[in-house]
């Protein structure tokens, strides 16, 4: 799920980078350098994880994480995704240069969304949380892929039509990153649990 | 088959073949050769010159055809691992992976370095560097 260069027109593509740049800027103030660590961690993970293809007929989609991402790390979780997008974008040639501010919006967004919500269940059971954790993750991506169809619609593609095809093609994609999210919220619940317990998205309450 | 029927017709037929021969072989050999009708001085001198001729024609298309199988065989080798390069460049190398990877952590790196920096010149005490 990447904007590819020369897709959007040249309004919404400077837009997106104008909007992406405010992003990175919030983003970036209220990460607090005690946390860099885990903000790189997150951003390696989200990186190297659009390697993890899933086949699907003919074509195959590869993870996004978004949801898993914004869940850890509140808001720096956009900071993160935008350099793992510029970065991928460098190296992999996954979506365009021209499109980059399109790509951070459509993953970033979500992230923040999912951090959002999930904070509201910070407090909650182990179980609820993790069962929270899950569904936000799969969230992430269902979100993606309607900013996605709304970025195309600008572009004069139909919205419902890009929005199907887009939701269609990552079902498996959204079940695949809640089951990932809940192993990996199982996981550091028993290891690590202050990695959630702290949640950066409160973080200038501190 | 037909390289050893048209060979054999030669050997039985002798000099007169190749002299009948003789014009066609040149001109594809020389180009510019002139048409001579196939009776032109049928003398024992120019029949062997036109038969020795004649051989050194079929050797050098002889030597053509072998070079040319061997440039085909060239070519579509090169096309083969042009193919195979094609693939492998759309493909994500572990190299790529780990420079990102790389480039993340070590980005991370400064920006820790910066801030911790920017605290210790914060707090009371001042850095390392200014005290006495």
């Amino acid at each position: 799920m990447h904007i590819s260069d020369g897709v959007l027109p040249t309004q919404v593509a400077l837009t997106c980078f104008a909007l992406s740049a405010g992003c990175v800027a919030v983003s970036l103030k209220k990460t607090h350098s005690e946390d860099l660590p885990k903000v790189a961690v997150m951003t390696s993970a989200f990186f190297v994880a659009s390697l993890v293809h899933v086949p699907l007929g003919p074509t195959s989609v590869h993870l996004l994480l978004p949801g898993l991402v914004g869940i850890f790390l509140g808001w720096s979780s956009f900071l993160a995704i935008f350099l793992g997008l510029v970065l991928q974008c460098l190296l992999f040639q996954f979506g365009g240069l021209t499109a980059l501010g399109a790509n951070g919006l459509m993953m970033g967004l979500p992230a923040w969304l999912a951090a959002a919500v999930f904070h509201g269940f910070r407090d909650a059971s182990s179980r609820t949380r993790l069962l929270a954790g899950a569904v936000v993750s799969g969230g992430g991506v269902v979100v993606a892929a309607l900013i996605l169809a709304v970025l195309l619609a600008t572009g004069g593609e139909d919205f419902a039509g890009v929005a199907k095809l887009a939701l269609a093609a990552h079902v498996p994609v959204v079940v695949l990153e809640a089951v990932i999210t809940g192993f990996v919220l199982a996981f550091v619940d028993r290891v690590k649990p202050e990695l959630l317990g702290r949640s950066p998205w409160r973080s200038e309450a501190r | 088959m037909k390289g050893f029927l048209f060979r054999l017709s030669n050997v039985l037929l002798g000099a007169l073949v190749v002299l009948a021969m003789l014009p066609v072989l040149n001109a594809r050999a020389q180009g510019a050769a002139p048409l001579a009708g196939p009776t032109v001085g049928r003398t024992p001198e120019t029949v062997q010159a036109a038969d020795k001729q004649g051989k050194e024609d079929r050797e050098v298309l002889a030597a053509l055809e072998a070079q040319r199988r061997e440039m085909n065989q060239e070519l579509r080798q090169i096309k083969r691992e042009l193919a195979r390069l094609r693939a492998s460049r759309d493909r994500v190398s572990l190299h790529d992976v780990v420079s990102g990877v790389g480039y993340i952590v070590g980005l991370f790196g400064v920006a820790a370095f910066v801030a911790s920096r920017k605290n210790a010149s914060k707090s009371p005490g001042g850095t390392a560097d200014d005290a006495p």
